[in-house]
Order: structure tokens, then sequence, then C-alpha cells
């Protein structure tokens, strides 16, 4: 359980959840970004028709460093493995040769 | 010490993650809207530590491959590598998310601009790198290649940065780094941006650190098969004929001038 808990991608996992209450009360109490949408709007401009370039550019961002960070932790692992199995057969083989 | 290593990284992880949290609640919470580029200005808190990260690891692998090449040792190389594909990783992210930004504001996609096509020979170049070690034969010898490459690289980190000043650029002004006028942010978008590139220098550091531990454990796996090798199929000496063993002795004696 604490190896699981102690995962990069457990806790990456737990970073992306973590942002959906913050997004959901963000868009509850109508925040900065809504707000300064109605002062800018007094000027003539819609600053959210911009909104979807936003939205793709944080999850492109994100999605890239979690992609790559889980990438690499399963390669850890799988090395550590093999390291494992090689030391093992290694000294296997060393203890046969002398027995 | 493995242990406690993990331990780090884990703890080192996790302040990165409260780190980015505080980060995206002062995007998109406490920052005020820029009133002439809108709500897509907030790009800019991602944008900029991208390009930031992107030029520190250029620095680091410059740096570790110059040591390489003076020293030899793996160690310089396994930093240079780590640091390579970590930097190129952010390169992309800063590339495609400046592509983005620029849709609205430029209605362009990408435009050759010196800025920009000077950041895109950067990404090239160890894009180069990074192919040159995977495909060139493995050993010392394409690492040395692989090394005078990233150093030739890294000329280009002065000129991208200099790049909006030395030529008239669509692109703004430097906000970041010694030559830096942030005189159009506001103090929030200051500290915003701020904390954002801590953040983001902080996963950096432990993306370098996991892919670094990979590389040392790709070059434990490759010396356990070679000795692997050596054991089972090495022939005892008393099986060699002699003439054989002469050769060779003859072959390991260093060749005279």
């Amino acid at each position: 359980m604490k190896r699981i808990l102690t995962r990069p991608l457990t806790i990456l996992i737990a970073i992306v959840a973590s942002f959906v209450p913050a997004g959901v009360a963000t868009a509850a109490s109508a925040g900065p970004i809504f707000r300064a949408a109605q002062v800018v709007g007094q000027d003539n401009t819609n600053t959210e028709t911009n909104l979807d370039f936003l939205f793709a550019i944080y999850i492109i961002t994100w999605a890239g460093f979690f992609t790559y960070i889980f990438i690499v932790s399963r390669r850890q692992r799988t090395m550590e493995r093999e390291i494992e199995g090689l030391k093992q057969l290694l000294s296997q083989r060393q203890s046969a040769e002398k027995g | 010490m493995v242990e406690s290593i993990g331990t780090k990284r884990t703890v080192w992880l996790f302040a990165t993650a409260v780190l980015v949290l505080v980060t995206m609640w002062m995007i998109f919470e406490w920052v005020p809207t820029e009133r002439n580029l809108g709500v897509v200005q907030r790009a800019l808190y991602v944008h900029v530590p991208l390009a930031w990260i992107s030029m520190v690891a250029v620095g680091v692998v410059a740096a570790a491959s110059l040591m390489y090449l003076i020293t030899g040792k793996r160690r310089w190389d396994s930093i240079a590598l780590a640091s390579a594909e970590t930097g190129v990783l952010a390169g992309t992210l800063m590339l495609v998310t400046g592509a983005i930004w620029a849709k609205p504001i430029w209605n362009v996609w990408w435009t050759w601009d010196a800025k920009l096509t000077t950041t895109a020979i950067l990404w090239f170049f160890y894009v180069a790198y990074l192919m040159l070690r995977a495909f060139a034969p493995p050993g010392n010898q394409a690492y040395r290649m692989a090394a005078v490459v990233a150093v030739l690289g890294a000329v280009d980190v002065p000129i991208v940065y200099y790049a909006a000043d030395l030529w008239r650029t669509a692109h703004p002004e430097l906000i970041i780094g010694p030559a830096a006028d942030s005189s159009g942010l506001t103090s929030e978008m200051g500290l915003t941006l701020l904390v954002s590139v801590v953040a983001f220098t902080s996963l950096y550091i432990y993306m370098l650190v996991d892919r670094y531990r990979v590389r040392q454990s790709e070059l434990e796996i490759s010396d356990l098969k070679r000795e692997m090798r050596n054991y089972l199929y090495a022939p005892s000496t008393s099986d060699v004929p002699a003439t054989a063993q002469s050769l060779r002795a003859a072959a390991a004696e260093p060749i005279g001038d």
C-alpha cells in the first residue's frame, strides 16, 4: 500500500484529481477570469473568446509532463526488475561453478 | 541509501506538486486579466517558464557534455542525456504553447520571426543530439560526437535570448533573465510568473534526477550483461592452444611508433 502511495504516478493522479474541485469552485464563484471578462467587456473586448486556446495550452503542457514522467518511472521499474534478475542469474552461475 | 534517495525524491515531488497547485491557483484565481490580450495572456505563466527550463536544460547539457569531453567520465554523459531529453520535452511544449498562443494574438500559428526561428534551430540541435545517441552505434565515439553537437548547440542560446533586441520581431520583449524589462507586468503578474518559474524549475530537477537514474540503470544492465557474457563464453586458459595464446599476448601489446 505504501509502495503504491509513494509511486510518482499515484501522486500525479492525485494532483490532477485535485484540480477538479478547484475548477468547479472557481467556475461556481465566477472567479477573476469571469469578473475580469466583465470589466474588459466594458471596453468592447470579449476576453472569453480565447478560453479554448488557453485550455489547450494547459492541457497539452500537463499531458506532456505527466506522460513523460509516467514513461520514465515505468522504464525505471522495468530496469530494476531486470537488474535484480541478472544479479540473481550471475550469482547462481558463480555458486554452481564453485560447487 | 537507495531507500533514502527514493524518499527524498518522493518528498521533492510532493513539494513540487504543492507548488504547482499554488501556481495554478494564482494563475486562475488571483492574478488579474491583462486588459489588451484578455484571458489568453494567462498562457504567459506556462510559456515563459517552459522557455526558462528549456534554456536551463540546454545550459546543463552543454556544461555536462564539456565535462564529459574533458574527463571522459560516464556520469557527465548521463547528466547530459537526462537534461537533453527533459530540455527537448520542455522545448517542444514551449513551441507548441507558443503556436497556440500566437493564433488568437497574431492570427497565425507560426511566423519565421527571428526569435521563433532561432528557437526552432536550437530545438533541432537537441533533437539531433538525441537522434545521434539513439541511432549511432553505442560507444564512447557516438557519445563524444553527441557531446560536441551539444556544446555547439549552446552557442544558439544567447542568440535566442537576445533575438528580440537584435532584430525587429513580433515576439514580445524579454521579461525574464539578465536583460529583462518586466515593467509591462503588474506586481501580481510578476509574482505569479516568479512562482511559476520556481515550480517548473522544481519539476525540471525532479525529471532530470529521474531520467538520470534510468540512465544509470541502463548502464548497470549493460555492465552486468557484459560480465555475464565474459563469464559464460570466455574460454579458460587451459583450453586455448599455445599459438592462439601467443597471438592474444601479441595483440595485447601496445603498438610502437
